[in-house]
């Protein structure tokens, strides 16, 4: 089975859907954001796999050598690295607003039970 | 003119740097705003009678890598018409909503939602110009982090919550597109659009791959179909659009959600091939929501006793007529679609900016049966709804009406029912706007002194009612000349 060579793309594929899966079925803001973070990194484990060729190099010239059949492919690399610096921004934006919600709520919970006997309280 | 794109983008990234230095001055950060906008709208309007006399594209090379590897920008004619148009209109929401943001965001954060705008402005012009797929990711996250930072600027509980379901189904979204990225890129070994096409190209022609790049154009086709409010995944828009600040309602209802729509439009059109997508059948799932989402949009704003949700809900609508334009696939209904985003580009603001305005006037509450005679109180904004409502309605000579025709040309064998659901939603429409539109004219009979109150509409706000209506009737008389430049603009995809 072709699948099973693959595992590196399986494993991001699996993880991806957990992480699709957290974000939009959790009611907790935490939990939400875990989801978002796992979803990003699968995608970042998916890219790493597709830019390695097994025993080539890290891509910086060495020893002169320029042929570039020696080295893996940088440019997932670098995909990964914005992908970060995105996912690391986001993340920090959506805690900002979890940590808003909690001073107003006192819940991190969203639309749930606990968040509607915190509003019942209220009134 | 092959530097216009580049520096009305770092134009707007430098403004708003200088923005968030401001303050203590958020009167010079406004301003500093306004007169980038205007300069971005003015350089992007030089450029189209450039590109209706020559044609053709420019592509415009970033940094030192040459094709494969480096990043480009690419625009034509039609790049140029929707840069000039989104900066205008962004513009004209500001100064329609001036009174609102005073009164909506603390003075201390006044130049950080003017930083927020600028940042928006110029992840729009990115996903305008961009010839790259990841670049166009890397500013869909700026956009979407811009767009609930002005949702959210107005600090309230409703806001709060409309922000955090806005950014967690913008966030599901973008990983969405992020990983159908990844799995382009490595069924083609490419990022910039041309090359990507390219190999797409040899791929489907020698039947390989199809079930990724299939794979792929679905998972776009959702995540932008989830930023930009199709059908069933709308249900963020109405909570984002009605509870933020006027000047948030209008930019993000009058050009964020087009700027996806946009995207999708390249990458249907550039990535894939469009008779790629039609191959795969995506095409008709587009219309058929698109149709759905036309009337649906419509019975959920009948619902509504709150205004603003009751415009909000009327741009599901909206967005279902554009999407039902792209997905009868052809030349003529995607530049009818283009017709419509830029007709509803000028009129969602126009009724927002109305709204906020009658809000003011009727005790800042939203809701409609407060509103007898605010129209009265408020003579601008009142007419500014009613040349608002009369568009979306589609009443002869305002701008819905001519898109509404040029829709319902371009159907062909999808034309009996896309030409039933148009008249079906106009119906819908007029039942909800004439109402209010009635309604706000009406005459308060207990107290006529409530006109004591006078006429608050301060100068630029009738400038800008004045703009919005004046040139959505232009378009509703002389349409056919902005589709004109449509029809030569899609050429170029």
């Amino acid at each position: 089975m072709n699948l099973f060579n693959n595992y590196y793309e399986l494993a991001a594929v699996i993880l991806f859907a957990i992480g699709l899966l957290l974000l939009l079925l959790q009611r907790n803001l935490i939990k939400k954001i875990i989801g978002l973070n796992i979803m990003d990194t699968s995608v970042f484990l998916f890219l790493a796999a597709k830019g390695y060729i097994a025993g080539a190099m890290s891509p910086i010239i060495r020893d002169g050598q320029t042929d570039a059949s020696l080295y893996i492919n940088p440019l997932p690399s670098g995909l990964v690295l914005t992908g970060i610096v995105v996912a690391v921004s986001t993340t920090a934006f959506a805690l900002a607003l979890a940590l808003r919600w909690y001073q107003q709520y006192h819940t991190l919970d969203i639309d749930g039970v606990v968040l509607k006997n915190v509003l019942k309280g209220e009134k | 003119m092959n530097n216009i794109p580049f520096i009305s983008i770092i134009l707007a990234m430098i403004g708003s740097i200088v923005a968030l230095l401001l303050g203590k001055k958020p009167k010079t950060a406004l301003a500093m705003t306004q007169i980038i906008l205007v300069a971005i709208a003015a350089m992007s309007g030089m450029m189209i009678p450039y590109f209706l006399q020559n044609g053709g594209t420019i592509t415009y090379t970033l940094g030192h890598f040459p094709a494969p590897w480096g990043n480009e920008l690419r625009f034509g004619l039609l790049e140029a018409i929707l840069a000039c148009v989104f900066a205008a209109v962004v513009f004209l929401a500001i100064i329609g909503g001036k009174n609102g943001i005073k009164e909506d965001i603390q003075s201390a954060k006044q130049n950080c939602y003017c930083s927020l705008l600028l940042l928006l402005m110029l992840s729009l012009l990115a996903l305008i110009y961009t010839n790259d797929i990841f670049t166009a990711y890397v500013f869909i996250e700026i956009n979407t982090i811009a767009s609930c930072g002005i949702v959210m600027v107005k600090e309230s509980g409703e806001t709060l919550k409309a922000t955090i379901k806005y950014l967690f189904m913008s966030l599901m979204a973008s990983g969405l597109f992020l990983i159908s990225i990844a799995l382009l890129y490595s069924v083609t070994g490419h990022l910039l659009i041309p090359q990507m096409s390219e190999a797409i190209a040899h791929l489907t022609a020698s039947g390989t791959y199809i079930w990724p790049l299939m794979a792929a154009a679905i998972m776009i086709t959702v995540s932008l179909g989830v930023k930009s409010a199709m059908f069933p995944f709308h249900t963020w828009l109405p909570d984002a659009h009605s509870t933020a600040t006027t000047t948030s309602s209008s930019i993000l209802s009058g050009v964020v959600v087009k700027g996806y729509i946009i995207l999708l439009i390249k990458i249907y059109y550039r990535v894939f091939g469009i008779e790629t997508i039609r191959g795969m059948g995506l095409l008709h799932v587009v219309f058929a929501l698109g149709i759905i989402g036309m009337i649906m949009g419509s019975i959920f704003a009948i619902r509504e006793k709150n205004l603003k949700r009751m415009i909000a809900y009327s741009s599901v609508a909206q967005i279902g007529y554009i999407y039902a334009g792209i997905g009868v696939g052809t030349w003529a209904g995607l530049s009818a679609a283009l017709f419509h985003m830029i007709i509803h580009a000028f009129t969602k603001p126009l009724l927002f900016s109305s709204a906020g305005g009658l809000i003011e006037v009727s005790g800042h509450s939203k809701m409609i049966e407060d509103m007898q005679g605010a129209a009265r109180r408020n003579r601008w904004a009142g007419i500014g709804f009613v040349i608002g409502a009369c568009s979306m309605v589609g009443v002869p000579l305002f701008g819905g009406f001519t898109s509404k025709v040029y829709l319902a040309m371009s159907g062909q064998d999808k034309s009996i029912i896309f030409i039933l659901a148009l008249a079906l939603s106009s119906c819908l429409n007029a039942i909800y706007y004439l109402p209010v539109a009635l309604k706000i004219w009406t005459k308060r009979t207990e107290e006529s002194t409530a006109a004591a109150e006078g006429d608050v509409a301060p100068a630029d706000y009738a400038v800008s009612i004045g703009c919005f209506s004046a040139i959505n009737i232009a378009l509703g008389v002389g349409g056919f000349l902005l589709v004109y430049m449509l029809t030569q603009g899609v050429q170029i995809l």
